[in-house]
This record gives structure tokens, C-alpha cells and sequence, in this order.
């Protein structure tokens, strides 16, 4: 089998009609060499002007793309003919300087907040730590006129659900006694009293100084909070909206498999609508099928694969392709509900390293 | 023996409860609540039961969840615990993913920066301790495609120049057998056509082609350096994955004894 398989016109609708497209999954599944192969066919199938963002630390999307590194400032990459697609990488200190400076009250607080040296701190020595930023850029990017499509290539997560709750940790962060306790308690009063027991188990632990740095940094973070909920809310509007897709892709090994499942489960508990099911990385021999009750693997092997690694003539060949047909053959997929498209892609041979390559990825066999 | 889910995804408990044998090890799922209630049993000596950690932790799980490097600390916190404990011969951690290991074991180093004096900076002072001591060894491992063996280099150059803690091991995974010379043209000729058996051998090709690259590429990472780094090949066994690692290693471990890698 060679070329994409499943619902493809269901993944080119989305391409052709979303206004967001939010790409998700389980670490090591090829997220970021699969948002920029959807860019490629919005711009190129379609005619959009996309944009394709990235947080990816590793620079994996500048490389799929064939281009040394990628910066804040869309790059044009060059696609062809019809519709037009830049790609940026979101640099996470700038994204929290840049939440900053939108949601600060006044410019004081702002200044005090971005000289701080514990945010400065925090938000440069952990910037990979983050998924609110990679979201929050979406806003800046909605509001381009440059694009009609934005895709967004999503960060590793310790659990890719994570990334979909960020916007409302932030408000309920905003919203918690902790903050409350760290605000409240510089001062004196009710709140300052109920605050005290806990500030002495902090200052316990963390000394005087670094405390009242603490609470310098937790009282300045606190005056964003107006507007800082505002815009997460605005986030999560954009997260929840009628244009906006969620592609969730996986690839059949069964660690995957299970995150995948887990993702599905969390993404629907949280009414967001799936989009579409991604497996990547399909072995030669392996199909989706079509089933009443969804889509099943199809082993489309006419042989099994011991049979086949013996008709080769060569030692060494038969012992390469009996892995790869054992792998094919305990290949599973997870759980999607009947009603979601799935679009099987094949392991891609050859590098993925410029345009073309990743352009290939999404066209449908013979 | 201790083997940590540095994530706390449950990954290592369901490749341990699909053995028909029990493990020799045991293992250590870290969630933040989980994280959160040793560190506070370990380093504050507060006697919080579960019940009014409960909420405690929530909030603690939105803060390490909005504000960077609470989680890190709270978890190599914890590791550095079970080393000092002294109740393991050995401890294994199941890291992050590439762009987020260096800040977790640079996270000691980070609160040393922020926090210097106080029982915190006490704390710092020993993890950091254990993070440099010779007896801690990072390994990374990689599948031998193109970008992986990017990611690699960049890790490794990151970890030599932003942590403490010294590169070991680099495990190169999931080879795939090597192709002789005659088994390389049956699969060109048989790459050509459709069908699952050209897929196959067409496949077989490429991997062969990439991880011969791949693999000289990993075994260039800090060539030159003083120590260079050991490279592990663990053979591609969709059958028995940690066996092949174990073989991978305890090949390894002969050709140091008899110096055949020339390390």
C-alpha cells in the first residue's frame, strides 16, 4: 500500500473550511511533520494562507520544512502555485513578555513584573515547561489578516490533554488560594490572617528574602488578572469554536495507542469535537477498512510475513522485512468512535526533509 | 533497584504489568500530588495527612502546571531523596522528552540561583551534589532517523554545556538488521512495483540506508571529546523490546571489557 488511505475528503474539508486547525497527540508520533504536511495541502490544494506554528524546542518543523530555523516572524516557504504558507516558531520567553504586555494594567506593573528577577527567571531557564503560551500565540495569529488558516503544531506534553485544559488552569490559577494566600498575605487583615500559617510553612522552606520575592512576583502576576482571564477565555473561545478542528494523530505502537486513547477519552469529556484520527507511520501492508462500528487496521498482506521473509532470496533481506511484517502484523488502532474520520499515512521512505517530501505524505494511493 | 516515571504517565507500570514474570525492580509513578506529598513529608517534616493534602495539592497542580519549574523541582526533589535514602543499589529515571530534561536537571542549579541561603538552598546545595557526582550518568537514546539523530546532537551539546551532570550513555534503538551487499540489490529490485512485499522491501531499503547514516552521525556526537561517548545498538525486536536493550548493553559492556570499542 502506498499513498494516504481513509476519509481524505474529510481532512480536505477541514483544510478548506477551518479557520484553526490544533494538532495533537502523544510525544513521537510526528506531530510536527504532520501540521506542516496539512499546511502544505491547505496552500497548495486549496488555496489557503496558512500559517504553521511551532514551540517545538528542537527546531523539527524549520527542518521539515527544509529551512535552517524558523523565528517569531513568519517566514514565507515557498509551496508553489496556489495559496501561500508561512511558518513560525514561537519563542516561549517572548510569548510570556508578550501575555505581559497585553494584559498588564498599568505601565509600572508592567515594568516591575518584566525586571522581576524571579520571572525573569522562571520564564527563560523554563520556558519549554508551558502550553499556555503556545496557545495564547493563537490569538495574535487569528487576528492577522495575512492568513485564513492557522495550524498549530502543539508542544510535547506530559499529558497531551494537558495542553487543551492550560487556558482554564490559568484562570483557575488566577482564581486559587494559593495566589490568594502569597497576595493577600503581605498585608495585614482577615485575609492576611487566614494567609499567615501557610506563609510560615513557606518561609520555612524557602527563606525571607527568596518569600518576599515571591510575593513581590505573585502580587505584580496577580494585577494582570483582569485581563489575563479575559484573554484566556478568549483562548478557550477560540479552542471551542464551530472553525476551529482538533487532528489527533497516532501511529499504531501500543504506548501510543494508549495515550491516544487516553487523549480521545479526555478531548470528549471536555466536548471537544475530533476532528479527524491521524495514524501515522502505517507499514507497507497495512490499510485502513472501513466498519460498521469504525475503522479497522487491514492487514493487506497476501502472505504472512514468515512466508514472505522466506520467498526472499537473501538472508538479511528476509530478516529486515519479517520485523517489519511482525510490526505490521500486531499493529493496532485505537479506540474512535464510528462517527470520527480516520486517515491512515504511510511510513513515509526518505527523508522529510523539504516540501515535496511532506507534501507526499497526504496524497492518496492508487 | 528503582525505576521512576519521571511524568507520572503510567507508561513504566503497564510494560511492567504485561510481564508473566515479576519485575526486579521496583517502580515509582510521580504525579505532582504524589511529588508535592514527599516532598513535604521529606523536607518539611509535615505531618499533613492525605486528607488535607488533598487540596493542597490541586493547587499545587495548577501552579506546576502555570508556573514554570514548580514541577521540576518537586520531582528531582524527590529522586534526590531516594538516592540519599541509600535503599537502592540503583535508580533508573524515565526522563522527559529532549527539550525538557535539561531543565529538569538544571532545576536544582536554577532555585540555587534564586534561593542562596536558607533550608532550600541546603536542599539545591545536595541535589546538585548528587546531579554532579560521577556516580550519575545521563543516557539518551535515539532512534537512528534523521531528525532523531538531530535532536541527539542538540541534546547532548545542551546537557555538556547547561547541567552538571555528565552524558554516560548514548543508546542508539530500534536498528533494524543490516543488509549484506546481495540482500541490498534483492531489495532495490524488489522496491520496484506496487504491493505490500515492494512496500516491505522498499522500506527495508530505506532503513537500512538511514541508519547506517544515522548511526555514523550518533557515533560522531563529541567525538573529539576527551571521553568520547559509548554508543549501545539495540536491535529493532517488536517481540521483545527490553530484551533487545539488555542485549544491546551487555554487548556493549564486552566489547569495553576487551576494548573493541576503543573507549
Amino acid at each position: 500500500m502506498t499513498g494516504a488511505s481513509g476519509d481524505l475528503a474529510a481532512l480536505d474539508d477541514i483544510l478548506a473550511g477551518q479557520r484553526v486547525v490544533v494538532v495533537v497527540g502523544p510525544g513521537g508520533v510526528g506531530k510536527t511533520t504532520t501540521a506542516a504536511a496539512l499546511a502544505i495541502r491547505a496552500a497548495r490544494h486549496h488555496g489557503r494562507r496558512v500559517v504553521v506554528v511551532t514551540v517545538d524546542p528542537a527546531r523539527r518543523l524549520a527542518e521539515a520544512l527544509g529551512m535552517a530555523r524558523l523565528v517569531e516572524e513568519p517566514i514565507l516557504v515557498p509551496v508553489g502555485e496556489q495559496g501561500r504558507l508561512w511558518a513560525v516558531m514561537i519563542d516561549m520567553a517572548r510569548g510570556w513578555d508578550r501575555v505581559v504586555e497585553a494584559t498588564a494594567p498599568d505601565d509600572r506593573t508592567r515594568r516591575r513584573l518584566l525586571d522581576n528577577g524571579l520571572y525573569r527567571t522562571l520564564t527563560r531557564r523554563f520556558i519549554q515547561s508551558h502550553d499556555y503560551i503556545a496557545l495564547d500565540h493563537l490569538l495574535t495569529l487569528d487576528g492577522d489578516d495575512r492568513h485564513d488558516l492557522v495550524v498549530i503544531d502543539t508542544p510535547p506534553s506530559r499529558h497531551a490533554i494537558d495542553l487543551i485544559d492550560a487556558p482554564g488552569r490559568m484562570i483557575e490559577f488566577f482564581d486559587s488560594r494559593l495566589l490568594r494566600w502569597l497576595t493577600v498575605g503581605a498585608g495585614s487583615g482577615i485575609g492576611g490572617a487566614a494567609a499567615r500559617p501557610f506563609l510560615a510553612v513557606a518561609e520555612r522552606l524557602l527563606g525571607d528574602r527568596f518569600l518576599g520575592q515571591i510575593v513581590e512576583f505573585f502580587t505584580l502576576f496577580a494585577r494582570l488578572r483582569p485581563n489575563f482571564v479575559k484573554r484566556s477565555r478568549l483562548v478557550e473561545a477560540r479552542l471551542d469554536a464551530p472553525d476551529t478542528s482538533y487532528v489527533a494523530v497516532t501511529t499504531t505502537e501500543p504506548p501510543v495507542v494508549a495515550g491516544t486513547e487516553e487523549l480521545l477519552v479526555g478531548l470528549r469529556e471536555r466536548r471537544r469535537a475530533i476532528g479527524l484520527v491521524l495514524v501515522n507511520r502505517l507499514l507497507p501492508g497495512l490499510g485502513l477498512e472501513r466498519a460498521p462500528t469504525g475503522w479497522n487496521l487491514d492487514l493487506d498482506l497476501d502472505l504472512d510475513g514468515r512466508t514472505g521473509a522466506r520467498s526472499v532470496e537473501d538472508a538479511s533481506l528476509a530478516a529486515a522485512i519479517e520485523v517489519l511484517a511482525v510490526r505490521a502484523r500486531a499493529a493496532d488502532l485505537p479506540g474512535v468512535p464510528a462517527e470520527t474520520p480516520v486517515v491512515g499515512v504511510p511510513v513515509a521512505i526518505g527523508d522529510l526533509t523539504d516540501v515535496g517530501a511532506l507534501a507526499r505524505l497526504l496524497e492518496p494511493g492508487p | 533497584m528503582l525505576a521512576v516515571d519521571a511524568l507520572g504517565t503510567g507508561d513504566l507500570d503497564r510494560l511492567v504489568a504485561g510481564w508473566s514474570d515479576p519485575a526486579p525492580f521496583e517502580t515509582l509513578r510521580l504525579t505532582t500530588g504524589e511529588a508535592l506529598d514527599q516532598y513535604l513529608r521529606i523536607y518539611l517534616r509535615l505531618p499533613i495527612g492525605p486528607r488535607r493534602l488533598g487540596p493542597l495539592a490541586r493547587i499545587f497542580d495548577y501552579v506546576s502546571a502555570a508556573a514554570p519549574g514548580v514541577r521540576e523541582i518537586l520531582v528531582i526533589g524527590k529522586i534526590g531523596w531516594e538516592v540519599r535514602s541509600a535503599a537502592w543499589d540503583e535508580i533508573v529515571v524515565d526522563g522527559p522528552a529532549t527539550g525538557h530534561v535539561v531543565e529538569l536537571l538544571d532545576a536544582p542549579r536554577t532555585m540555587a540561583e534564586l534561593v542562596p541561603s536558607g533550608p532550600l538552598a541546603e536542599q539545591t546545595g545536595w541535589l546538585r551534589a548528587i546531579l554532579a557526582s560521577p556516580a550519575t550518568g545521563v543516557t539518551v537514546v535515539s532512534s537512528p532517523d534523521e531528525l532523531s539523530v538531530s535532536e541527539t546532537g542538540e541534546l547532548v551539546d545542551r546537557l555538556v554545556a547547561d547541567t552538571e551532570t555528565d552524558v554516560e550513555l548514548l543508546v542508539a534503538n530500534r536498528l533494524p538488521p543490516t543488509l549484506e551487499p546481495a540482500g541490498l540489490r534483492e531489495a532495490a529490485d524488489r522496491a520496484v512495483g506496487d504491493g505490500p512485499m515492494a512496500g516491505l522491501a522498499a522500506l527495508a531499503l530505506d532503513r537500512h540506508r538511514v541508519t547506517e547514516t544515522g548511526l555514523e552521525r550518533l557515533r560522531a556526537i563529541r567525538a573529539g571529546a576527551e571521553a568520547p561517548l559509548p554508543v549501545a545498538t539495540v536491535d529493532d525486536d517488536p517481540t521483545d523490546p527490553v530484551g533487545a536493550v539488555m542485549a544491546g548493553l551487555a554487548a556493549l559492556a564486552a566489547d569495553r571489557s576487551t576494548g573493541r570499542d576503543g573507549g
